[in-house]
């Protein structure tokens, strides 16, 4: 008798198990398309055996665990990958704004505009006592002078923009801390009661994948399941249930640096040691990349500035005024012409000695003769030459950016291929896995009704 | 995990595998065809950032040769008019020496009536040495805007302007010297007014015999007037020669430029299209690889 009660038990056991096996099925089949999630399966364990005649009897199924599939090296070197992309997605993407703002494909960039200045000097040559060529000069350098001044305004920009997305990401950054240690805390207590906290756990993983593409960090899981993670230079972001923040602060060129509160009211400036994730990326451009462009068009700015104003003030003008500069300002950002030769192109100065005037246009000779000076780098480049090598090398930085991206997307992308295949759900193995748990549920019940007819044959005897 | 040896593809990985592929596939049939409607392979530094320096240099380089093209224009237009007066003045002399030849052996009765043929003669080449261009006067030197010579009623001639040189740039630090100053054509120890003058002083001279001898002392100063004159003549015209060489070797300079710019970002369209082609086709077939893999399902199957 006990017997067939046992039967009635191993079924019991077959049904709950299998339909537990079916439950988790079908939160498998659920969550297919959702980011993160790692495929669960039944542990199905025999139950403990009976000792009995003539054996040992088994006693049935049980379903021991629930098991995520998921490996968790593989999600480390995803993270650590991610690192890399973010910052090389971060550069490539500022590196082809800087290149929108210095665009010589239509011609009417910095290069043509500087053509343009010198020959509107030859034509001064040509003509130095005419109104006309003297207008034109002022309209070309001063388009000049606008040109230079916007690039420079437009890269400022740049790093202002750059300064907007940090912060953003910082108080991102913030949130997912604190969601992280919060996990840690659920998990930890799931955990401690002997089963898997999965769904949790596919939740950390996504935010510290998520994290891991903005800032560099270094993690590993305690025993308890709780995951520490640290920021460069080993100071602590989440560790159990506790996260600190980090925090911007405007520096002394007007930028943002990036700080990490040690939660008593002290801070350290991280700028510097950060070397990962996109705020690396943006950092690098705003603080390298810009600055180094920006101070060679300053440069360049005020080489011309310094070369026109020289030859120009020891030349005479219509009116026989000396000593005027025909530029104001010393950088890319506020070269301008001279309002006094604005309000009257006759102080202009084309003719070398005052008793030249008007016809001589010596001077006016130097100043056309500029462009073919090596006033730049070390005195070994034009101002043109020195301008198209800051072009090639911005070309070249984003050409590293992009190729960089793209062998770090290819990288990423195959792990989490990897990742995919061994946690990934797979709707056939579903379906083929419901036809199996369904069969073992039906052959389970079936088992119910043959020990009911069973116990009914045994109280008819009686 | 015996089974998992075998890459196993989960229903997410195939999609998302299949849409990196696709839209791999449309960034390049995007930047074909970019190529082709542009007609150039570089438009940004980072297509290809060496061709790009060097692309701006030719750029520059080429504005450089237009722009000596127009000064160079600028000069010949200066030699030519120069050219043309100096031509007149010389025909004028030439006359004034004839008449002065035929004075100086006699012809008494006409005296008169040369001396005003001479003194017109004198006021016309006057007039042609004051010659402008626009608005510059061009035996000036640098004194354009002053008339080079004035005279007074005793034909008594001024020299207003100076030596200086106007020059125009016809290359990298190649500036030429394009005009003649009154004073190197007309002027100097015996310049052609004040040969004219004695001339004329002679012509009027009551005396007619001292006149005749006055005329005669003049002919040889006249001729050496005329001989400084096409010297003159002849370094404008070495000079003009000069500027029209360089102007074809800008020329021919200028299609050199222009081909290895054209090299550097010019397309082969050929080249383009076809490889255009060769990625839409590449497009097309991924998405109907797509289409069908993504239809079939195990549950189709499984009714």
């Amino acid at each position: 008798m006990t017997h067939l009660y046992g039967i009635l038990n191993v079924a019991k056991g077959a049904l709950h198990t299998q339909q537990k096996a079916i439950d988790v099925t079908a939160h498998n089949i659920a969550n297919v398309n959702t980011p993160g999630y790692s495929r669960q399966k039944v542990n199905m364990v025999t139950s403990h055996p009976l000792s009995s005649e003539p054996g040992q009897l088994g006693t049935g199924v049980q379903a021991a665990a629930i098991q995520r599939m998921y490996d968790s090296f593989l999600g480390i070197q995803i993270n650590t990958e991610s690192q890399s992309l973010g910052k090389w997605e971060a550069q490539k993407d500022s590196l082809q704004k800087v290149e929108m703002i210095l665009d010589e494909s239509s011609g009417y960039g910095l290069n043509g505009a500087l053509s343009e200045f010198w020959n509107a000097w030859h034509d001064l040559v040509n003509e130095p006592s005419s109104q006309t060529e003297r207008a034109v000069l002022l309209a070309k350098s001063e388009s000049l002078a606008n040109i230079f001044n916007r690039i420079s305004a437009d890269l400022k920009q740049i790093q202002r923009d750059l300064d907007t997305r940090i912060s953003g990401t910082v108080q991102e950054i913030n949130r997912i801390a604190d969601r992280i240690a919060g996990l840690n805390e659920q998990i930890a207590q799931v955990e401690a009661s002997g089963r898997n906290a999965n769904d949790l756990r596919d939740g950390r993983d996504l935010l510290l994948t998520e994290l891991s593409s903005m800032i560099d960090i270094n993690t590993s899981e305690g025993p308890d399941g709780k995951m520490t993670v640290l920021l460069s230079g080993g100071r602590p972001l989440v560790q159990n249930g506790t996260s600190w923040d980090v925090s911007i602060e405007t520096n002394a060129s007007g930028l943002q640096d990036i700080l990490w509160l040690d939660g008593s009211g002290g801070s350290v400036n991280i700028t510097e040691t950060i070397s990962g994730g996109a705020l690396k990326g943006w950092l690098q451009v705003r603080d390298g990349s810009v600055p180094s462009y920006l101070s060679r068009l300053d440069d360049m700015a005020a080489g011309i500035i310094q070369a026109v104003n020289n030859l120009h003030s020891s030349g005479f003008g219509l009116d026989g005024s000396t000593g005027n500069d025909f530029f104001v300002g010393t950088t890319a950002s506020d070269i301008g012409i001279h309002p006094n030769v604005l309000g009257d192109p006759r102080l202009i100065a084309a003719a070398g000695t005052a008793s030249g005037v008007p016809g001589d246009n010596s001077i006016a000779i130097a100043i056309a003769g500029l462009q073919d000076d090596l006033t730049m780098d070390g005195n070994t480049a034009t101002f043109g030459a020195y301008y198209n090598s800051i072009i090639a090398d911005l070309g070249g930085a984003v050409q590293e950016a992009a190729a960089n991206y793209d062998h770090q997307s290819a990288m990423v992308e195959q792990l989490t291929g990897v990742r995919e295949s061994v946690s990934g759900v797979s709707l056939e193995e579903e379906m083929v896995n419901l036809i199996r748990f369904q069969h073992a549920y039906e052959a389970a019940a079936k088992l119910v009704s043959t020990t009911d007819e069973l116990l009914e044959t045994v109280i008819a005897m009686v | 995990m015996g089974w998992e040896d075998q890459m196993r593809v989960s229903s997410k990985q195939m999609v998302d595998s299949i849409l990196t592929d696709i839209l791999r596939n449309k960034e390049q049939l995007n930047s074909a065809q970019k190529v082709v409607s542009t007609q150039k392979i570089v438009t940004k530094p980072s297509d290809d950032p060496v061709a790009m320096g060097n692309i701006l240099g030719y750029r520059k380089i080429l504005s450089a040769i237009d722009q000596y093209g127009k000064n160079i224009t600028r000069g010949k237009t200066h030699i030519e008019i120069t050219e043309s007066t100096l031509n007149q003045i010389y025909d004028f002399l030439l006359e004034a020496r004839r008449l002065a030849v035929d004075q100086s052996s006699g012809a008494l009765e006409e005296r008169s009536t040369v001396a005003e043929q001479m003194k017109t003669l004198y006021d016309q080449i006057l007039q042609m040495a004051n010659t402008k261009l626009g608005n510059s006067y061009i035996f000036s030197g640098h004194k354009t805007d002053t008339a080079a010579f004035s005279r007074d009623a005793d034909y008594n001639t001024t020299y207003h302007g100076d030596d200086g040189d106007i020059r125009v740039i016809a290359g990298e630090k190649v500036d030429i010297k394009i005009n003649i100053t009154g004073a190197d054509a007309l002027g100097g120890a015996e310049g052609v007014f004040d040969v004219l003058r004695s001339v004329i002083n002679g012509l009027e001279n009551p005396d007619t015999a001292a006149g005749t001898t006055e005329i005669a002392a003049q002919i040889a100063p006249l001729t050496d007037a005329i001989d400084q004159l096409e010297a003159v003549r002849a370094a404008s015209a070495s000079t003009y020669t000069r500027l029209e060489s360089t102007e074809n070797q800008l020329a021919d300079f200028k299609v050199k430029i222009e081909n290895m710019l054209s090299g550097e970002e010019d397309a082969d369209i050929t080249k383009a299209i076809i490889e255009l082609q060769g990625r839409q086709t590449a497009y097309e077939t991924s998405l109907a690889a797509v289409s069908r893999i993504l239809q079939s399902n195990l549950l189709d199957f499984l009714r």
